[in-house]
């Protein structure tokens, strides 16, 4: 091992000290890295030696690329005569082949496990960036970012590779994509540039991994266009290019397009992308509207109903803030009804999400109608918690919207409206809702009527069956407060119920009729006595 | 006086004066008597003068004169402005010289009457009414206070404190110039009238009053003015002062004759008491009279003991069989009742502190002194009484009839299931019921202390052992010796009711708990135990249970999340849902996760996961097998679909939502009968579920819904107001109400007031300063010129000396 770093620090002293015609020794230096590329499996953080001897290796590269470069000697249009150019020419050649290409990207591209050595060769190459936009101007002191460089990254991050490389993006984007306002605008333009070029197919449109990679790119809230976010720049004199906003705005959004098409994004990656829209997402873009196909698309071709209420409500968000006009919304919300919703384990976001779709006052007669037997429909089989949690938000809806209270009171059948009662007291009420009706506007609810909500009043937890009864009392409420309601599960349930003090002895049982019963069958009883249990035996 | 009525009096007075029945006979000596209205300022005058006269109360007559200075203060004269102000300058430095007088002195007088100290704002008819009033109030406590002292003191005869205003006592008390109630100058006391009032009052009844009143007056009814009304209140409370004061004396009359004759009884007694004595000195020889006396001191401390010893009771009746069972109806009956009470969640408030106070109570006085549990009633020591465990006749016999147990001291009671496993080890299977009832025999809670904690802690034991046999046994013939513990566990948990409560819980938590970390973990025959015992033992109707509550949460809670995908679990929750419906049996609650399982169960064997197999004869589901996977999956359909028919004739059937239910539930049995067409018995039991749901929805009216049938609220209808004098400029405020004008008015008008207030307290600060000053100055001014006076005679006296001084020196020089 220290023959190793000795043999390096004697190539190092010699192009350092012994000036231009040692220079072929960087050669020798990049030569020494074949010994490991035979085997890209043994550089791993377990494997210490070999660890620690590349990474001095690549360190010493970089000190003397630095070093020539400080001389100047790197950039070609310094030279002032021909043989200088020739020099420097060769010089950057090896810089840019041998050391970037062939070195940083090329451990950066090819290192299957997560390692240290990888993460280094990211950082080198970022310290690349900023020594080139430095030295490597057309002048002395000239603004200038090294764009192809970065292209280069980009295009080692993200083209299509059999194994995850998540912890290097990750680590780009907490060290420089986050901190460096110039890291991100020249990000988003090249990876835009990359993705219109239509020869070179750099970055696959459907990979596995690219969504992760953009989604853990871009989800944090420290922005290049945004006014609070307190970013740095990473180089030290970045082109006035820089300032402009809309070309960073509309790079962003085509890029996110880009991403969103994505045939491979699985649905639990549609739903964190789909959590972050409203937020992160829809106010960085030039035009929102143009999610509109993305959010259908996640809405028709999603069977989890997680994922098509997010759309929903990423539509409604557009809807609501961006003027897109959307005639099916409610025909949508209304097919996510089914009989599995209140059995889902997050009832309560839904809840909410449900709530803020329905709060506007202009909603039609006949589409709350029809949501609000939906919903009772759907309590018939749902646990207490659902049930506690819709029974508010159905009040409410009556009370937004008082005409509906026909579904619960209807003035023809009460029997001291004599002359009205008379003619419908003997006939059979036919249901005019239609179950399986598909529009919402169409089924035909507001003349029908909750039996559902008065079958719950014999609910049997009795604090269930009480809530209830508010449909039976004058509306005198202005409106529940949801918030309240939505976190009861059994667990919580019983807890309260095993809390309660004691403080009437629980009653025994007194029945006559029970008396005398035997828990389990005693074979066939003479005298009769009956078991406890009908259809369960020893 | 001789004339009785007012009106008589007014009459006379006035003809007195020439001002009755003065007609005028013709229009010219109308026109005359106009003609003369000079007179009439005189004639006013006098009219006046009768009514001041007349009106008795309006009028104060001083029978002493009143230290009246700062009343004068108050007076307004009606004289003109400048007098006025003259006047009220002159009151004013009146009321300043006597506070100035009264400075630092402590004999000054002061008005402590109501209304007479600062501003009352009361008229002075209204201050005398307050102060009788007062005056009256302090009289009925002071009477009050009397009697009570009267009556402690019984003997005295004389009252301890005697009233101010004691119409017995004032006879004597006249002379001494104590104040007293005043009409008119006289005392109210000699009044004829009230004394005629009295008399008619005793003649009559006393609803008669007012109609005698009104028959004095005029035969006329008319509205009463205030003084007649005061007139009434002052004599009807005299009248019943006087009639209190009649039944007092009447009483204590009684009190002392009853004095007297209790000496007489007395000695009678004596002498009755003296006979069995000399009975007894016969025998004993003589006595002394002092031992008669010490013989009837004992009589006084018999008669106390007798009256603590314990008085003989009535014992029960025996009652015949017919009673019997008519008693054990009205029992049932009443049973029934609370029961339903309980089921509609009506809870006697009162009542169930009260209980609840008892319980809590008795668990005090049982936990803290266990010795003393036979005082506390609750477990008396009676044999046969019903706090002890007893067991039928027969099983008694068997345990005697099995002699391998017998020896009753040998047994420990078991504190712990692992204590009872390895007690029970000893013992062939067959005799660990009467092993259990000899312990639970021996440690009956009549037999020593603790017992009763040493049973409670048993039951849990059993509990524990029962559960344990139900997951452990499989035979068929092992029924008998669970049913048998079920029985005893049943009469145990009866017994320690209260105190069971938190074990159960705690059982019901800790089943949740193991729900929670795998679901599969609770599908075992101990679960299907638990809940079919708090079914049994239970009142599973009540609106709320301690135990019922919890166990059908955590039963749904089981129905709506396991996953009913295999037959195991399918088996399970129909278990559950037969004991849910057994729990709903009489108050017929909704349980909307029942439907969901049967929704989820029937989508099962709809599915292809269930394959067809062959018709097998119905059974009952078996909890021993419940986690046998081999189980017929066509038996545990029938049992579904029996469960199915109970719930829908049980429970659905009675709620309005019945249709809705069965638009869920039938078209999946639909296509469950498409499935099985081939299975008959299991076609035809779906054919009947589907025809009762036809009927049922047939029969079912359906009518909409009238929740909101309330009484109608009016809504107050406000009719925009007219104003006639209405005036664009002025800002009118028609936001509020009525109310809130009046409100502000008054503020408006305290506001005033009080600066009117502060003025004139500035004036009078003012006036006093300048007074002040003027004395002052006086003063000084006094000072100044006996000094100035001083040295002036200092001076001339000096001067003159000075001047006799230079005389005589220029008189000498001159000699010289």
């Amino acid at each position: 091992m220290n023959n190793f770093r000795e043999e390096i620090d004697t190539y190092y002293k010699s192009i350092i000290e012994g000036g231009t015609k040692n220079y072929n020794n960087v050669l020798k230096l990049t030569k020494l890295y074949e010994n490991y590329n035979n085997d890209l499996t043994q550089i791993t953080d377990d494997n210490e030696e070999v660890l620690s001897n590349i990474r001095y290796l690549t360190h010493v590269l970089f000190k003397i690329y630095y070093k020539l470069a400080t001389k100047l000697q790197l950039n070609p249009s310094m030279a002032t005569n021909d043989k200088e150019s020739i020099l420097y020419k060769w010089l950057r050649k090896t810089y840019d082949i041998n050391f970037k290409n062939k070195i940083l990207i090329f451990y950066i591209e090819n290192l299957e496990q997560e390692n240290s050595f990888s993460l280094d060769c990211l950082d080198f190459f970022m310290k690349c960036i900023e020594l080139e936009a430095t030295f490597f101007a057309s002048k002395m002191g000239a603004a200038y970012f090294p764009n192809k460089t970065m292209q280069k990254l980009i295009v080692a991050l993200f083209k299509e590779s059999k194994f995850d490389k998540s912890y290097l993006v990750k680590e780009f984007t907490e060290t420089y994509y986050k901190k460096y306002a110039d890291v991100q605008f020249y990000f988003q333009v090249e990876y835009q540039s990359l993705t219109e070029s239509i020869e070179t197919n750099l970055i696959p449109r459907n990979s596995v991994y690219n969504a992760g990679y953009w989604f853990a790119l871009t989800n944090h809230d420290s922005n290049y266009d945004d006014n609070d976010s307190d970013l740095n720049i990473f180089v030290s004199n970045p082109p006035t290019l820089m300032e402009n906003e809309f070309k960073f705005k509309k790079a962003f959004e085509q890029n996110w397009l880009f991403n969103l098409s994505n045939s491979l994004i699985s649905d639990e990656q549609f739903k964190s992308i789909l959590t972050i829209l409203h937020k992160r997402v829809i106010p960085r873009l030039q035009q929102p509207t143009k999610l509109l196909d993305f959010l259908t698309d996640c809405y028709d071709n999603s069977n989890d109903l997680a994922v098509q209420l997010l759309a929903l409500n990423g539509l409604f968000n557009l809807m609501h803030k961006y003027n897109l006009e959307y005639p099916n919304f409610y025909y949508k919300l209304y097919a996510l009804f089914t009989e599995d919703l209140l059995h889902l384990k997050y009832r309560s976001r839904f809840i909410r999400l449900i709530d803020l779709f329905l709060r506007s006052t202009h909603l039609s007669i006949n589409l709350v109608a029809s949501f609000i037997k939906r919903m009772s429909r759907l309590l018939l089989t749902a646990s207490p918690g659902a049930i506690v949690s819709i029974l508010p938000l159905i009040y409410n809806l009556l009370k937004l919207h008082p005409n509906c209270m026909i579904m619960i009171h209807d003035p023809e059948y009460v029997p001291k409206n004599y002359a009205l009662f008379d003619k419908v007291k003997d006939k059979k009420f036919m249901d005019p809702y239609d179950e399986n009706e598909q529009d919402p506007e169409l089924s035909d609810a507001i003349n029908s009527s909750l039996w559902e909500i008065d079958t719950l009043m014999s609910h049997y937890h009795p604090n269930v069956a009480s809530l209830s009864k508010i449909f039976k009392q004058p509306f005198r409420k202005l409106n529940y407060n949801l918030e309240d309601f939505l976190d009861w599960n059994y667990k919580t349930l019983l807890e309260h119920e095993l809390k309660r003090k004691v403080k009437i002895s629980p009653s025994l049982d007194f029945d006559v009729k029970t008396k005398g019963e035997k828990l389990f069958k005693k074979n066939e009883d003479a005298d009769g006595t009956e078991t406890y249990l009908n259809t369960i035996n020893w | 006086m001789a004339k009785n009525s007012q009106l008589q009096r007014l009459k006379s007075k006035l003809k007195e004066n020439g001002l009755h029945g003065v007609r005028y006979a013709s229009k010219k000596s109308k026109q005359r008597a106009k003609l003369s209205s000079k007179e009439d300022d005189g004639r006013e005058e006098k009219i006046q003068e009768i009514r001041d006269s007349m009106n008795m109360f309006d009028k104060t007559v001083k029978s002493h004169k009143k230290a009246n200075i700062l009343a004068n203060a108050n007076t307004n004269s009606n004289s003109k402005t400048t007098d006025k102000r003259q006047l009220e300058y002159e009151a004013k430095l009146m009321s300043y010289n006597v506070n100035k007088a009264n400075l630092n002195k402590n004999n000054t007088f002061k008005d402590n009457r109501f209304g007479e100290r600062g501003f009352s704002g009361l008229s002075e008819e209204e201050k005398t009414l307050e102060r009788y009033k007062l005056e009256q109030i302090k009289q009925f406590e002071e009477q009050q206070h009397e009697l009570s002292q009267d009556y402690t003191s019984m003997k005295g005869g004389r009252k301890a404190k005697k009233s101010l205003y004691n119409l017995e006592d004032d006879a004597e008390e006249e002379d001494s110039g104590m104040f007293k109630l005043t009409h008119a100058g006289h005392s109210l006391f000699d009044d004829d009238e009230y004394e005629q009032i009295i008399q008619a009052r005793n003649k009559r009844n006393r609803d008669d009053l007012e109609k005698q009143d009104g028959d004095m007056e005029d035969g006329v009814p008319r509205k009463k003015t205030k003084k007649e009304v005061m007139q009434e209140i002052i004599a009807k409370s005299k009248m019943y002062k006087q009639e209190r004061q009649e039944k007092q004396n009447t009483m204590n009359e009684q009190i002392l004759d009853l004095d007297e004759d209790f000496d007489d009884l007395l000695a009678e007694l004596k002498t009755t008491e003296k006979e069995s004595i000399k009975q007894k000195k016969e025998n004993a020889g003589s006595e002394s009279k002092l031992e008669n006396n010490i013989e009837f001191n004992d009589y006084d401390s018999k008669v106390k003991t007798f009256q603590f010893d314990k008085r003989a009771q009535p014992q029960d009746r025996v009652l015949s069989e017919k009673e019997l069972l008519e008693k054990e109806e009205e029992e049932a009956k009443k049973l029934e009742k609370e029961r339903e009470m309980r089921m509609r969640g009506i809870f006697n408030l009162d009542n169930e502190d009260e209980e609840r106070l008892d319980i809590e109570k008795l668990d005090e006085g049982f936990w803290n002194d266990e010795s003393d549990e036979d005082k506390e009633g609750e477990d008396a020591d009676v044999p046969d009484s019903d706090n002890d465990i007893i067991f039928d006749e027969d099983t008694e016999k068997n345990k005697k009839s099995k002699e391998n147990v017998e020896d009753i001291a040998t047994f420990e009671c078991p504190s712990t299931h692992k204590q009872f496993l390895t007690l029970l080890n000893d013992y062939p299977i067959e005799e660990h019921v009467s092993v259990v009832k000899k312990i639970i025999s021996s440690h009956q809670p009549k037999l020593a202390e603790g017992n009763n904690l040493k049973l409670e802690n048993f039951t849990k034991v059993i509990f524990q052992h029962l559960q344990f046999l139900v997951d452990t046994m499989k035979e068929e013939e092992e029924i008998e010796l669970l049913d048998q513990f079920v029985d005893i566990f049943v009469k145990l948990i009866a017994k320690y009711n209260n105190r069971l409560i938190d074990f159960l819980r705690m059982n019901i938590q800790s089943l949740q708990e193991k729900f929670e970390q795998k679901h599969e973990s609770i599908v075992k025959p101990s679960t299907i135990l638990f809940f079919s015992l708090v079914g049994f033992v239970y009142s599973t109707s009540d609106h709320y249970h301690l135990i019922v509550t919890p166990s059908l949460i955590l039963i749904n809670e089981f129905l709506e999340q396991l996953q009913f995908d295999s037959l195991v679990n399918n088996k399970f929750g129909c278990m559950l849902l037969e004991i849910n419906n057994k729990y709903q049996n009489l108050s017929k609650r909704y349980a909307p996760e029942s439907l969901f399982f049967v929704v989820k169960s029937l989508d099962y064997y709809i599915s292809d996961k269930v394959k067809l197999v062959k018709d097998v004869e119905y059974e009952q589901l078996s909890i021993r097998k419940l986690n046998d996977k081999t189980t017929n999956s066509t038996n545990v359909l029938k049992n579904l679909l029996f469960n199915i028919t109970q719930s829908l004739n049980m429970i659905w059937d009675e709620k309005t939502a019945v249709n809705e239910i069965i638009d869920i539930v039938k078209p999946r049995l639909f296509k469950l009968q498409r499935k099985y067409g081939n299975v008959e018995s299991v076609k035809d039991q779906i054919i009947s579920i589907i025809e009762s749901m036809d009927t049922i929805v047939s029969n079912n009216l359906h009518h909409p819904l009238i929740l909101q049938n309330h009484r109608l609220i009016s809504i107050p209808l406000v009719t925009p107001k007219f104003d006639d004098n209405f005036n664009p400029d002025k800002r009118y405020n028609n936001d509020i109400s009525p109310q809130q004008n009046e409100i502000n008015r008054l503020k408006k008008q305290v506001h005033k007031e009080s600066k009117f207030q502060l003025k004139q307290f500035r004036k009078d600060s003012k006036f006093t300063q300048d007074l002040r000053t003027k004395e002052m100055i006086a003063d000084k001014q006094a000072y100044h010129d006996k000094m100035k006076r001083i040295v002036n005679v200092i001076n001339t006296e000096e001067g003159s000396e000075r001047n006799m001084y230079e005389k005589e020196k220029k008189m000498r020089q001159g000699k010289k």
